[in-house]
């Protein structure tokens, strides 16, 4: 679900559907890019929960 | 740091949301939106912390990508926001990247874990305004834009949705 700017306020937008030719193309697209070769070479902190009062 | 956003633990972090510095108003309503949908158990987000300042937040949700027929798991990237005052600098204690570049990082390499732990296949994201330069900075690394018709009351509708294979 993604946000969507429409007649001056924000609306939840659900993706719409896609046809079957395009899902196979998406399934068969290249994982090997730029974004995922820099990944590696961050090292990223794992993301820590807090729970504050009451809320555990 | 990093963390982690829940509907357990937004009551705490909601004046750290409300205090993040935006350039223009609709940046409100979309972290307004954010907080909401946490508190609904439709989000998560992970908020980034360094030196005790609050820089931004990546919010991401379940999705899948769906035709008439199939269906296959994803994540969907809600929304990405940085404090106004952080968007240009480079952060060393990040590797010398922005806080954007990282926290867009940081959610492709938790996909990368989920798509061996739950059988993720896609991340997703729908471009803010359909705007072009982001449409182009998403297709430079590495997402593919994909067109997408449907009707809206009546109306054929076109948008384009920027979409990574695992």
């Amino acid at each position: 679900m993604a946000y969507k700017w429409k007649n001056g306020k924000v609306i939840r937008h659900e993706m719409p559907l896609l046809t079957e030719e395009q899902l196979k193309e998406l399934e068969n697209l290249p994982t090997d890019t730029y974004m995922d070769k820099m990944i590696k070479k961050i090292k990223f902190p794992k993301p820590v929960m807090k729970y504050v009062n009451n809320d555990k | 740091m990093l963390i982690t956003i829940n509907k357990q633990n937004i009551s705490t972090y909601i004046d750290i949301f409300k205090e993040l510095k935006y350039k223009k108003e609709r940046e409100k309503d979309l972290i307004d939106k954010t907080i909401l949908d946490i508190k609904k158990s439709r989000s998560v987000a992970y908020l980034l912390q360094i030196e005790n300042k609050n820089i931004g937040f990546i919010a991401i949700s379940a999705s899948r990508l769906k035709t008439d027929i199939n269906g296959l798991p994803s994540i969907e990237i809600d929304y990405l926001f940085v404090d106004k005052q952080y968007r240009k600098e480079e952060f060393n204690k990040l590797g010398n990247i922005k806080a954007s570049t990282y926290l867009l990082w940081f959610i492709m390499e938790l996909a990368e874990e989920w798509q061996l732990q739950f059988g993720l296949k896609f991340v997703i994201l729908y471009p803010d305004m359909q705007n072009e330069s982001l449409i182009n900075f998403y297709s430079d690394i590495g997402f593919h834009k994909t067109k997408l018709v449907f009707w809206d009351n009546k109306t054929r509708e076109t948008e384009y949705w920027m979409i990574k294979k695992l």
